[in-house]
């Protein structure tokens, strides 16, 4: 009984309000001839916009479409399902049954899991609490990833219907499925699957449920193809539906800006738009979307609605801004009832008034005459409508009474620019100063209120052209020539009429508090000036105005600034610090507003008046973005891509660097533009327009690129991206390896310097042997024992043989020039040494007679000797061993094929050895060592002394 | 494990009697084959003995083989092993696979089909739903199913002592390949 009683109770109203119409835009050609078919859409967080289509899939940027490959180059596939995952990867569904993931590529690659794709298509992803990834078919039931398997939830595990149209997790992660037979909550109790089933008994509107919504609070919205919307709880799983009886179609997709706030798409009876708590609902898209085949309906992340239909590509339109033509006389000024429920426009011909449940404006009667140039709507009701020239007229409009307020009533000029009011006060702004009033709601009642004129500095009796009551009961004016003046709630007058820079600020034409509290100006030039202390200061951002243009200001709902001109309405987000411009992107095309043309928040909507079109201004609930979603895309080495998302460190002769990057601004994407800064390169911004930064011969060092994007010229705080990466230095300016090459030329100094050490020493030693050995040649020759032998022997030759006698001084004589010549050398030709030994012999052989025999056997004679080392040695076989008749010695010096010149004699020890000393080898030894690397051999073996000197 | 034989033969008896013309395939010598690919040991067994139904008329299918009848491992202590120890096979005899296909396909005409079977997997006594995707040609009075799939032994409680735990892998790797006769119960 409680169903159709609600019912009864929710009987949808079907009247909305005005009838403006969202501004879309189409977006359906894909290039090389071909149009979009799309089936599904989809925002990804980094605010990319993915397409499926006939095709495949598309990327969208806001101005062109780029088809995505698949890896294994599938193609001609209809996409019918894309999701992101809470990993932010990207999931593809396609009619055939087949699920792929783009890779970091950019590419679509198959996903395949062990059991297989599915038959049929896909018609969603999901993925809930637990984190299993679940995805819909039409015709398979559900699939979901759990642990190392898929499983299915098909009929035999209780799901009543095999075609899923929709698959969503709710704020919950509880998993729910639309399909033939109403909707179900899906999950797992432990191992088991756990399948809760709801169908028209339990009060959807239909057994078939087309579309599925959460909301933010863990309910669901559903979308019948007959019977409309409802909304399930999904703790308590009641039903309540929301639009009964329902006045569309076949519910084909719902999307939201806001708590209770519905777009609700059919497939071809156009598109409704309600509140779902009033159900209200406004069928200003119904008619332009009939029979168009809506497939899918979105809010993306700007506050922009998106229409996914096959025939019309896919069309976007910002929901903030609606329109309407009208037929009005030169509208100046607007208000509203403070229900919203009724609009008022005055014109140079009256005022005209409209209600929701109107057609058209109608004049009304008794203000035809009436130049309306402002309007103000107190708190009572009454309308104050100011005119240009006639004074202030004030209306009942209940019952029509009306009373004109001119100079009789004290009101010292009649051209009534701005009323503003508060409480039981009214504040009129003439040419001629300002006029309040109080008691303001008894006006009607009682004929004998009177104006009194405000005698405030500053105010006087110049134009005042604008007023304002802020929050805190302080009345503001702006004047001509003379900055801001304001009557504090305290009854203090003050004025602010300087500049920051110290110049006057002169003409104000328009002033709003923002949601901060700041109060704001624009003046005469088109500038827009808050206030800071006692200082008028101009704005950070610097509005799309030509100089010269009026900007009219207002505050909507949450705080923002409007300001609105003739290129569009810029709005100033005082907390974020953020400018949204909105101009013909949005419709908000050439037009000419009013200053009193935009009127104040009521409901959340406010109205805008143009020469053309009357315009209605939503504020959202909720964060949307307000600057465009900034993206780097490519990084280029010497136009060679590189993984710029892994690769960070370049060498050194990688340094010609393609940045590409991308911003997202789908509310306005033809007036992106970028400012890009090489961080340790750059020293400021450097603006841009064509998505791309170049950098050549960078040296080496760290840089972070940073890429920011605006859509009107304000980069406050845009959204940035930032790519870090280093550019090495080359080998040779690396620490480590100067380090290692310093350290090589010290070790070649030390080395060489070594060398030469050595070097200089072995020539010191050469020397000093040089000078022993000549020292002991001489000592042996003229050792006494030798002169003694050698004067014994000429004894007896000179009284026997005086002619021999002769013969052996002169060859001791030429022995001894020998000595004397070749003392200072350090090598002499073996045959000089070989003569010098001859004579020595020569000596010898008389001294013993036959009894020793010198037996040179030498060949090659071009070889070089230490002078008297064949002497020295002759004269050591000598001295140490007997030379008798019995014993007669013969020394024999010969070579060998090794170039080794050999001195030999049989051992014949003397029976008392002579003293040695020890010097005469040894010293030959360490002479040889130091002119050649073959050693001096020295052999006693087979009773022959031998010694080996090598050839020099 | 009667149970299903039975569910899946009686409407196999009534069939003919509502569509006149219902048939069934059969096997009795179906090969089924796994492999343990572990660290330190690679393990292999077959059976020959796979005994299958599958029912075209509305995709049901049973499958079953007896755990004694595999043969091969590495040793015949590790067969031992591998029925006393891990299976249990005097306690569970036999593992099996019942269920439908998911694909809407009529097996009884001539093609090659991809399927996917839905059903629960039997193994070691412990109840897994799977889903396992098959080959299937069918060509005259034969059809021809190839298949592989894993089978966690975790999944089906089959507890591996520590000690061997790197020579026995965590999921086994499962193949069949079945010869199915064509046959038409008489009325």
């Amino acid at each position: 009984m409680r169903i159709p009683l609600i019912l009864c109770l929710l009987v949808a109203a079907v009247v909305g309000s005005y009838a403006q119409r969202l501004h879309f835009r189409t977006y359906q050609d894909v290039g090389a001839d071909k149009l979009l078919e799309p089936s599904c859409w989809l925002q990804r967080t980094d605010g990319s916009i993915w397409i499926g289509d006939q095709q495949g899939l598309w990327l969208f940027n806001g101005l062109q479409f780029t088809p995505v490959a698949t890896s294994d180059s599938l193609t001609g596939k209809r996409v019918t399902a894309l999701y992101e995952d809470p990993q932010a990867r990207l999931w593809v569904g396609y009619a055939h049954g087949g699920i792929y993931q783009l890779d970091r590529q950019q590419m679509a690659t198959p996903w395949q899991p062990e059991e297989g794709w599915p038959a049929a298509a896909i018609t969603g992803f999901a993925t809930g609490a637990a984190g299993y990834l679940w995805w819909a078919t039409y015709g398979e039931g559900v699939y979901c990833r759990r642990g190392d398997h898929v499983y299915q939830f098909a009929q035999d595990d209780g799901l009543p219907a095999l075609d899923i149209y929709a698959i969503r997790a709710d704020a919950q992660g509880r998993i729910v499925v639309a399909h033939d037979s109403g909707i179900s909550y899906l999950g797992w109790n432990k191992d088991k699957k756990s399948i809760i089933n709801l169908t028209k008994a339990d009060g959807l509107p239909d057994d078939i449920i087309r579309a599925l919504l959460p909301d933010a609070h863990g309910g669901c919205w559903v979308g019948g193809y007959e019977g409309g919307v409802a909304h399930v709880d999904g703790t308590t799983r009641t039903v309540t539906p929301v639009a009964a009886p329902w006045p569309g179609g076949t519910v084909v997709g719902m999307a939201s800006f806001g708590d209770n706030d519905l777009w609700v798409a059919t497939d071809n009876d156009g598109i409704y738009h309600g509140n779902a708590q009033k159900n209200t609902w406004e069928t200003n898209e119904v008619a332009a979307w009939k029979n168009t085949n809506i497939q899918q309906i979105s809010a993306d992340q700007e506050g922009n609605l998106w229409v996914t239909c096959k025939r019309q590509g896919i069309a976007s339109a910002n929901v903030r801004w609606a329109f309407e033509p009208h037929t009005l006389p030169t509208p100046q000024c607007v208000t509203t009832t403070a229900d919203g429920h009724t609009i008022w426009v005055g014109t140079a011909q009256g005022l005209f008034a409209k209600d929701q449940t109107d057609g058209e404006f109608r004049a009304v009667p008794g203000t035809e005459s009436l130049n309306i140039i402002s309007i103000y709507r107190d708190d009572q009701g009454q309308l104050w409508l100011g005119t240009f020239g006639d004074g202030c007229y004030v209306r009942d409009p209940q019952t029509g009474r009306q009373r004109q307020l001119n100079e009789k009533a004290g009101l010292g000029n009649g051209n009534i620019l701005s009323i503003c009011g508060r409480g039981g006060n009214v504040w009129l702004s003439t040419l001629g100063g300002v006029y309040a009033l109080s008691d303001a709601g008894a006006v009607l009642a009682q004929p004998g209120a009177r104006f009194r004129a405000l005698d405030a500095p500053g105010l006087g009796s110049s134009f005042i052209y604008c007023s304002m009551v802020d929050s805190r009961g302080n009345v503001w004016w702006g004047t001509d020539g003379k900055g801001l003046g304001v009557m504090y709630a305290d009854g203090r007058y003050a004025n602010f009429a300087r500049h920051e820079n110290g110049d006057a600020v002169g003409t104000v034409y328009s002033l709003a508090q923002d949601g901060t509290g700041t109060i704001w100006a624009s003046t005469e030039a088109g500038e827009v000036l808050y206030l800071d202390g006692e200082l008028l200061r101009v704005a950070p951002f610097s509005p799309n105005v030509h100089k010269g243009q009026f900007v009219s200001l207002r505050t909507d709902a949450a705080g923002t600034l409007l300001m609105t001109h003739a290129r569009g309405v810029d709005c100033w987000h005082p907390k974020a610090r953020q400018m949204v411009h909105y101009n013909g992107a949005v419709g908000l095309g050439d037009f000419q507003p009013a200053l009193n043309g935009l009127s104040a928040a009521v409901q959340g909507s406010q109205y805008l008046l143009s020469d053309a079109y009357w315009v209605r201004y939503r504020t959202l609930d909720g964060a949307y973005r307000q600057t465009p979603r900034t993206q780097i895309t490519s990084v280029a080495v010497f136009l060679q891509p590189v993984d710029f998302a892994t690769r960070t460190s370049f060498g050194h002769d990688e340094n010609n660097l393609v940045i590409g990057f991308m911003g997202y601004w789908f509310t306005d994407p033809e007036h992106i533009s970028f400012q890009y800064m090489l961080e340790g390169f750059d020293q400021d911004w450097i603006p841009s327009d064509n998505r791309q930064a170049v950098y050549s011969n960078l040296p080496p060092g760290s840089y972070t690129f940073r890429v920011r994007a605006s859509a009107n010229g304000f980069f406050g705080q845009a959204d940035e991206a930032t790519y870090t990466f280093r550019i090495a230095k080359p080998l040779w300016q690396r620490v480590w390896f100067v380090v290692l090459a310093l350290a090589l030329v010290a070790a070649a100094i030390a080395a060489f310097m070594r060398r030469r050490e050595r070097r200089l020493q072995r020539e010191a030693a050469l020397v000093r042997e040089k000078i022993e050995s000549q020292f002991q040649a001489l000592k042996s020759q003229i050792n006494p024992h030798f002169l003694f032998n050698a004067f014994n022997t000429l004894v007896s030759l000179v009284e026997e043989q005086p002619k021999q006698a002769v013969a052996y001084i002169e060859k001791l004589s030429d022995f001894y020039r020998g000595i004397l010549q070749y003392r200072e050398s350090e090598v002499v030709p073996l045959e000089e040494e070989l003569r010098l030994l001859r004579d020595y012999a020569y000596l010898l052989e008389h001294r013993f007679g036959d009894n020793f025999k010198l037996d040179i056997q030498v060949s090659a004679a071009a070889r070089k000797v230490v002078p008297f080392t064949l002497q020295l040695l002759v004269e050591n076989a000598v001295k140490h061993n007997v030379i008798s008749k019995q014993q007669p010695l013969t020394v024999r010096i010969r070579t060998d094929a090794d170039g080794y010149l050999w001195v030999e004699n049989p051992r014949q020890p003397k029976r008392t050895q002579e003293p040695s000393t020890g010097f005469g080898i040894a010293s030959i030894q360490s002479q040889y060592r130091l002119l050649t690397s073959r050693p001096v051999v020295v052999d006693d073996a087979d009773g022959v002394f031998r010694v080996g000197i090598p050839g020099v | 494990m009667k149970r299903w034989i039975l569910i899946c033969l009686l409407p196999v008896c009534w069939l003919p009697y509502l569509t006149g013309q219902a048939v069934l395939w059969r096997t009795t010598d179906g090969v089924i084959a796994f492999t343990s690919d572990a660290p330190l040991e690679l393990i292999e067994a077959r059976s020959p003995q796979m005994q299958g139904v599958i029912k075209p008329a509305d995709g049901g299918f049973a499958f079953s083989v007896e755990m004694r009848t595999f043969q091969g491992f590495n040793s015949a202590l590790q067969r031992e092993h591998f029925n006393e120890n891990y299976m249990e096979s005097h306690k569970y005899p036999k593992a099996t696979f019942t269920g439908r296909i998911i694909e809407q396909v009529d097996l009884t005409q001539d093609g090659t089909y991809t399927v996917r079977a839905k059903g629960i997997l039997t193994v070691h006594g412990v109840e897994h739903e799977r889903i396992i995707k098959s080959t299937v040609v069918v060509k005259g009075t034969t059809l021809l199913l190839t298949s592989a799939f894993t089978v966690p032994l975790a999944e089906h409680r089959i507890s591996i002592p520590h000690v061997v735990y790197q020579k026995i892998a965590e999921e086994i790797q499962v193949s069949v390949e079945a010869r199915f006769q064509r046959t038409t119960p008489k009325p």
